[in-house]
């Protein structure tokens, strides 16, 4: 794909998942909030402390993958050398 | 509810989310290493929407199921992007072209949001069988 159309979709995407990110709670609290209600809505420090352990968690599901894409980045060079070795 | 059993719900759903987004995987021949970036990105995007999703219940949950699902769609739509552009940072090309990695990531949300339903089903019906309605 050329570089400005990749760009372009790369731009699109991210408009999408701004949108949506944005518009679910704009969606949701339209008519204001009610914590009563809410998951851990009455006790802020509890909810607190799932947030931080959820952070936490995703932060190392996002470590795995950069492990993960340091590793796919070596098997495509490796494949592009070998591809390179045939055509010499 | 209290931090454990929060804790608790979520994990028990991200296990039920992994499970079920493997399935997905498995049809797409992503191999073992496609199967391990489906579990992490998981383990990166279900957690946090359950808990984005939690907050935002007292706002619509009970007045207005409509708007509720409206906001989980919403949502749902940006996970997919977020879980594709993740998968596609992770594997490159080793696991398939990106079209490909976003099929399997539209696959395995709707896998798992199914697998919601079916969820919410099954318990609302031992939930009435546990205690009949005075109707």
């Amino acid at each position: 794909m050329p570089v400005p159309a990749m760009r372009r979709l790369r731009l699109l995407v991210l408009g999408v998942v701004v949108s949506c990110l944005l518009g679910s709670p704009a969606i949701a609290f339209a008519d204001g909030y009610s914590p009563a209600m809410s998951f851990l809505g009455e006790d802020p420090a509890a909810f607190r402390t799932v947030a931080i352990v959820v952070l936490l968690v995703a932060a190392l599901g996002l470590f795995g993958l950069w492990r993960m894409s340091l590793v796919s980045m070596r098997i495509e060079a490796a494949s592009h050398d070998a591809h390179d070795e045939v055509g010499s | 509810m209290t931090t454990a059993v929060a804790l608790g719900e979520l994990a028990i759903t991200l296990g039920v989310t992994i499970a079920l987004e493997l399935l997905a995987a498995l049809f797409f021949k992503v191999g073992r290493r496609g199967l391990i970036a489906v579990a992490l990105v998981s383990v990166v995007t279900n957690p946090a929407l359950n808990v984005l999703m939690g907050y935002m219940s007292g706002a619509y949950w009970f007045d207005h199921p409509r708007r509720a699902d409206a906001a989980i769609i919403l949502a749902e739509i940006a996970v997919v992007f977020v879980e594709w552009a993740l998968l596609v940072w992770a594997l490159r090309r080793t696991a398939g072209s990106p079209r490909k990695l976003l099929v399997l990531s539209i696959a395995m949300n709707l896998v798992s949001w199914a697998g919601y339903y079916v969820a919410v089903m099954i318990m609302t019906m031992i939930a009435f069988a546990a205690f009949p309605q005075p109707y």
